[in-house]
């Protein structure tokens, strides 16, 4: 048999072409294989964002995300600054009918006979003024109250500007689902031999986009939504207990019994001593009472019934780390998404890969 | 075999029929000596005596924290007894509590100042410069729960009962008061309805208590006593 001179070269070059290609392919392979690591760690990330909201039960469980927004709801009506000035002004007139009634009108009734029911106001009367008055009166307590719901107004505007509550779980669900889906894809690619491709450039995407949601949201930056969340949740925590609201609640039958011995028994009796005796401010407080009462009933109706609400956001982590929760996780799928999507070894580090 | 299967099945719905028999036509159990008191227990009105206990129809309530027969009970500033903590109670257009039949709020609960303006059961009850009403509904205005019609039961003199319809209504806020709430569920202090009738003379005493749940005054208790004749529907 014999060769053409020529044909043996062309023949060999083919066979060393044909090595080659095959040696680049295995290199490739094993340099994706090399890179599988940091897509792992992806797919890990996308995992622990879809299972985040069940950790912190911000769905199931205690379901703390949907009574957060009942809780932000509920509250809507009060949190506004007409509404705490109106209450300013039913404790500026109680306070001032307690001032009134120690001033003027106790001082006119108390020397006059009295019969059994017009003692027992007396008495009734006396121990509200003394458990409104001082640094631990019912006054100060309930003023002490109003001023900080007050102080935190913007507070609460910056969180009620927030997205539903109902909806934060699905902000880790959601993105958590696409990232572990993609690194998914991605490490099957990888496992063929082929490149992160437009897999690898779609999970850039999504970490960019988890970094960028803090501040769309104004959570961080703008309003700083969820560092002024978080100092409402820490100004509310010692008013939002069963303990104060009882103490509150139990304020209600003093004030309004000695309402009742004023209007029904003092005044009368003050009249009956001088028909001309007048207590301008204690009839504009019996007047106003049942506006008083109603007003800071509904009120207290909200703080009683959302107690367990108010309980279930304080168990969330704090909100001035929820920005943190996008942002970490964002940069970590940004930078492996990128890490994967290099390639080592004969072609350059730092290269590209190929799609 | 198969005669048999007929024997039995006309059996069984032999025993069902006497047994709906029985628990029918005049309310009486005749196995359990029960009896259904269908009609109006018309109310007596409440009324104070110079020492402050009063006779009659009354409300009171607990503070929270307290107990039965107890109390604290608060005291109402608009009660005109001597002892504040009774509220007297008169009977309104219907002339006090039906059985077997809802005596439902009116369309506008409230007039402009808060006070209840349901007066079939009873006439509005001053309560803190508020008076409340109170009326027995189908859909429970506080919780939104279906309720049964109210059912009063006597045996051996002895009442009992469900009351789960009962509400008040006061400065624009409703609150369940039946024993047993709705659902069937006695939270708290909630207890009764217990109380006796006697039915030479007719004569009834009806006591329950049941704890607000939710709202301003949640875990205070609202007890209810009322007394008076029954009226059997005719």
């Amino acid at each position: 048999m014999t060769t053409v001179p020529g044909e043996a070269d062309t023949t060999q070059q083919r066979l060393d072409a044909a090595r080659a290609a095959a040696a680049a392919r295995k290199g490739a392979a094993a340099s994706a294989s090399g890179r599988r690591g940091p897509m792992l760690a992806v797919l890990v990330i996308g995992v622990g964002l879809v299972a985040a909201p069940f950790i912190f039960q911000m769905l199931a469980f205690d379901n703390r995300a949907p009574k957060g927004g009942e809780m932000i709801d509920q509250f809507r009506p009060y949190m506004t600054n007409a509404r705490i000035t109106k209450f300013d002004g039913f404790m500026d007139l109680i306070n001032r009918a307690e001032q009134s009634y120690k001033a003027d009108l106790r001082p006119a009734v108390a020397s006059a006979p009295k019969t059994p029911a017009q003692q027992s106001a007396l008495n009734s009367v006396d121990d509200w003024a003394r458990r409104w008055e001082g640094s631990n009166g019912i006054d100060a307590d309930m003023s002490s109250i109003l001023a900080k719901v007050r102080r935190n107004l913007d507070n609460y505007a910056a969180v009620d500007h927030l997205p539903p509550f109902v909806l934060f779980p699905f902000f880790f669900l959601v993105p958590g689902l696409i990232i572990a889906v993609l690194a998914r894809a991605a490490l099957r690619r990888m496992r063929r031999g082929a490149g992160t491709g437009a897999v690898g450039k779609a999970l850039v995407v999504m970490g960019v986009g988890l970094i960028a949601a803090p501040f769309i949201f104004q959570m961080i930056g703008g309003e700083n939504r969820a560092f002024e969340g978080n100092g409402m949740i820490n100004d509310f925590k010692p008013i939002m207990t069963t303990q104060r609201v009882t103490t509150v609640q139990n304020y209600f039958p003093v004030i309004g019994l000695a309402e009742g011995q004023l209007r029904n028994q003092l005044v009368p009796l003050a009249k009956a001593q001088s028909p001309n005796a007048s207590s301008p401010v204690i009839t504009q407080f019996g007047q106003t009472w049942p506006a008083i009462s109603s007003e800071f009933a509904q009120f207290l109706g909200v703080m009683s019934d959302n107690l367990d609400n108010f309980a279930a956001v304080k168990a969330l982590p704090p909100f001035a780390l929820f920005p943190f929760f996008f942002i970490l996780p964002g940069l970590l799928v940004a930078g492996l998404a990128l890490a994967a999507g290099r390639r080592s070894g004969p072609g350059g580090a730092g290269e590209e890969r190929r799609s | 075999m198969r005669h048999r299967s007929v024997m039995v099945a006309l059996l069984a719905a032999a025993a069902v029929v006497i047994a709906a028999c029985g628990s029918g036509g005049g309310g009486k159990n005749k196995a359990s000596g029960a009896q259904q008191l269908t009609g109006l227990f018309r109310l007596a009105p409440g009324t104070c005596t110079g020492a402050g206990v009063m006779s009659g129809s009354s409300f009171r309530m607990i503070n929270p924290g307290g107990k039965l027969g107890e109390g604290p009970f608060i005291s109402n500033g608009d009660s005109p007894c001597g002892d504040k903590t009774y509220s007297p109670m008169s009977p309104g257009s219907d002339g006090g509590l039906r059985t077997g039949a809802y005596q439902p709020e009116t369309a506008q609960p409230f007039d402009a100042g808060g006070n209840g303006a349901t007066e079939s059961i009873a006439k509005g009850t001053p309560f803190f410069a508020v008076r409340f009403a109170v009326a027995t509904n189908q859909k429970d205005p506080q919780t939104g729960a279906n309720t049964t019609p109210p059912t009063i039961t006597v045996q051996d003199g002895k009442v009992s009962g469900d009351l789960s319809a009962f509400a008040a209504s006061w400065n624009n806020q409703h609150f369940n008061q039946g024993s047993p709430k709705p659902g069937a569920v006695r939270p708290g202090l909630t207890a009764g309805p217990t109380g006796s009738y006697d039915p030479a003379t007719k004569k009834y005493t009806l006591e329950w208590s049941s704890q607000i749940v939710g709202g301003p005054f949640n875990n205070f208790t609202g007890v209810w006593h009322f007394e008076g004749t029954f009226e059997p529907k005719a």
